[in-house]
């Protein structure tokens, strides 16, 4: 065999590796999408024997996604989870960058020491502290109002040491022929700082979107009415004691997985671009 | 013209203010409800606002069911009072009573009141001598049928269950001699995954602990935090071998999960299913008739040990309320007096009161009479015990590695060793 042919038959075993591993991965994501437009009779009609009928619809249908939104409030979950996260991505970054931005370029007594609680704090799970923060929630009034779910999260450990980390790259004298120029610390932030520091924002953004949308054991505590609901909570409700409702299921988690799709396709050069700059450099 | 408007403002000041006044009269309770039971307990929250218009208001969140236990535990461990009445499942209330978050209703339920509840009902919701809630409905084990793959495999039913009573019933081996011809029949080489047998709640304690108690097994030990000697007994290693072989043998399925099992039965995958009386609800909303109904087996040799299992939710109220008046009127109107009658006809459960067991109801119900004799002969209430949580965990795993080809024995005694320790907690 000739070399040529050698790297022809290697590239060819490689590309069928990949494809093999990206069906694997998209499989169950596409049959849940496929899934969304059928009943649940046939997706438990056609499970056994596996054949062309459990995968593809026999009847296509769009009932699911009317029945979630017409009889399970779906929209209002939706929009409240929206909510949350375009009033959580500019407040969060604004602070993240701007703790950043001090932590990066300022000296000051018990900066290693408070940087190391930020550290600490996104790397305790939700889970250990969820407790004593639905205990103060109650106490100041909040349960079942969107400030429970969104105060809590206006600070954000990891995108605050995405961004230390990432404008520690940043020259301080850029900074300080800025400063010589006349411009004032605002305008050194906002008008230097920030449009060097794109991929980072992004990065943040796109992080704190997710961890946002996908949320669901804070909202479970603290919301209660249906006019409260987040997106992962009322997927809960697709289901009674005596059946699943896997269609509705499979809708409610396509509309669920399709914006954050949407948002990564367009925007993960600079996620890539974010996470390796806010990574390595310090 | 002035005076005539400061008179007029005055009046509808005073209009305002007796508005207020009045307003501050009318009591407010929550109550924390699943929202599997919304439809009747929505409709009887309504009917109790309009009986107690100007007196009291029931104001009513309903969780998704698997949100409910969380939301007791959070709340309740902090002490508030953000929920005055809440559902609590039946075999919870122990566990409840234990972590101080049921008050005793005995001073606002009478002895006359209680005796009203099928002696199950009043089983499931008392610790010790003290009434801890009040169950607002029930629910009974009934062995239901698919009429059209019984027929493709040309079994009758009528003739198969002809003269079957509460008194006689199927056993369990013919019924997987049925099963398996019927499998045969209509599955000959397996590749549509006809189960024979199933039961609702596989793999759960509620349903599955009545193949051990159709053999003369108990639950628990007495005082309910001992398992020594129960599932480690002979009934349970031998109900739990017996499962095992039917797994084995492709009767009972393996893989299923309880939440899709009706689903399964509703779309014509299993034959013989083990459920509650809560399914033909959910068979009517699918649009699902080709089904049929029976009194649940029995092992051969063990006529007298037949056990079905039962309990619903009840209602507890909240140590911490400071509307116990309001909330134990709430309790009884929703399920003693009025309410009890509008979430029954609403909602489609079993009652838990004896007297709403009518002709009217078994005639537009004809299951019903079947849970009404088992209810009062068969009934068995689950585990009482303060450790529930950790009582069915466990139990749930030993049915479920059983199934997964986990020797019986060992297993079992795996069972009772985790749950020895688990109950050490909780003595005293």
């Amino acid at each position: 065999m000739t070399p040529n042919a050698k790297r022809t038959l290697g590239h060819i075993v490689l590309y069928i590796v990949f494809i093999l591993i990206a069906v694997i991965a998209l499989f169950p994501i596409l049959y849940v999408f496929l899934a969304s437009f059928r009943t649940d009779e046939e997706i438990f009609k056609y499970a056994f024997p596996f054949t062309r009928d459990t995968i593809l619809p026999v009847r296509w249908t769009v009932e699911n996604y009317i029945t979630i939104f017409r009889d399970f409030g779906f929209g209002m979950a939706v929009m409240n989870t929206s909510f949350v996260v375009l009033v959580l991505i500019p407040v969060n970054l604004l602070v993240a960058s701007l703790a950043g931005y001090a932590f990066a370029f300022y000296n000051f007594r018990g900066k290693n020491a408070l940087f190391a609680v930020f550290m600490i704090s996104f790397m305790v799970p939700i889970d250990s502290v969820a407790l004593p923060l639905y205990t103060m929630i109650t106490k100041m009034g909040l349960v079942n109002t969107r400030w429970a779910l969104i105060l809590p999260s206006i600070s954000n450990g990891l995108a605050m040491f995405l961004f230390t980390q990432f404008f520690r790259g940043i020259p301080v004298s850029l900074l300080e022929a800025a400063r010589i120029d006349g411009a004032n610390l605002r305008e050194v932030f906002f008008r230097i700082v920030v449009p060097l520091s794109v991929p980072i924002f992004i990065t943040a953004g796109l992080m704190i979107f997710v961890n946002e949308w996908n949320n669901y054991l804070w909202p479970l505590l603290v919301t209660r009415s249906p006019e409260m609901r987040t997106i992962q909570v009322s997927l809960a409700y697709f289901k009674d004691e005596n059946e699943t409702f896997w269609s509705l299921v499979y809708a409610a988690a396509s509309i669920s997985t399709i914006v954050p799709v949407l948002l990564f396709l367009p925007l993960q050069k600079y996620f890539v671009q974010g996470i390796t700059a806010g990574g390595v450099k310090g | 013209m002035r005076k005539i408007l400061s008179l007029a403002l005055a009046f509808a000041m005073l209009l305002t203010l007796a508005a207020v006044a009045s307003a501050d009269d009318v009591v407010t309770i929550k109550l924390m409800m699943s929202n599997t039971q919304q439809t009747g307990v929505s409709a009887a929250v309504e009917a109790f606002n309009k009986a107690y218009e100007g007196k009291y208001v029931c104001e009513a969140e309903y969780l998704a069911f698997d949100n409910v236990f969380e939301t007791i535990e959070v709340s309740m461990q902090q002490s508030t009072a953000e929920f005055d009445v809440f559902a609590a499942d039946g075999p919870n209330i122990g566990a409840y009573v234990n972590r101080g978050y049921l008050t005793p209703l005995n001073d606002y339920i009478t002895a006359e009141e209680f005796a009203s509840f099928t002696p199950a009902m009043q089983d499931e919701v008392t610790v010790g001598d003290a009434i801890y809630g009040a169950a607002m409905g029930d629910s009974e084990l009934v062995m239901y049928y698919n009429t059209a793959l019984l027929e493709q495999a040309g079994i009758d039913p009528a003739e198969l269950f002809a003269g079957v009573d509460g008194e006689h019933r199927i056993s369990w081996e013919k019924l997987v001699e049925t099963a398996k011809a019927a499998q045969a029949a209509v599955d000959p080489d397996g590749s549509q995954g006809i189960i024979g047998i199933e039961f609702q709640q596989v793999g759960r304690t509620y349903q599955m602990n009545v193949l051990a108690n159709d053999r003369g097994g108990a639950n628990i030990a007495e005082g309910g935090l001992s398992v020594d000697g129960v599932i480690n007994s002979t009934p349970w290693i031998e109900a739990l071998t017996w499962y095992q072989q039917q797994v084995n043998d492709g009767v009972f399925s393996k893989g299923i999960a309880a939440g899709d099992t009706s689903s399964y039965f509703m779309a014509g995958k299993i034959i013989f299913y083990l459920g509650t009386t809560a399914l033909p609800g959910t068979f009517d909303n699918n649009g699902f008739t080709t089904y049929g109904y029976t009194y649940k087996p029995f092992f051969e040799g063990h006529e007298a040990d037949v056990t079905t299992c039962c309990g619903s939710w009840a209602v507890g109220m909240n140590p911490k309320t400071e509307k116990a008046e309001a909330a134990a009127e709430f309790i009884k109107y929703l399920c003693i007096y009025d309410g009890s009658d509008v979430y029954i006809n609403a909602s489609g459960m079993l009652p838990a009161l004896s007297r709403q067991f009518t002709d009217e109801l078994i005639a537009a119900k004809p299951y019903l009479a079947i849970a009404q004799y088992e209810g009062a002969n068969t009934a068995l209430v689950r585990a009482k015990t303060p450790a529930f949580n950790e009582y069915s965990t466990s139990v749930n795993a030993l049915w479920e590695n059983v199934r997964n080809g986990a020797d019986p024995a060992q297993a079992a005694q795996d069972c009772v060793d985790e749950l020895t320790t688990a109950f050490l907690e909780y003595e005293e």
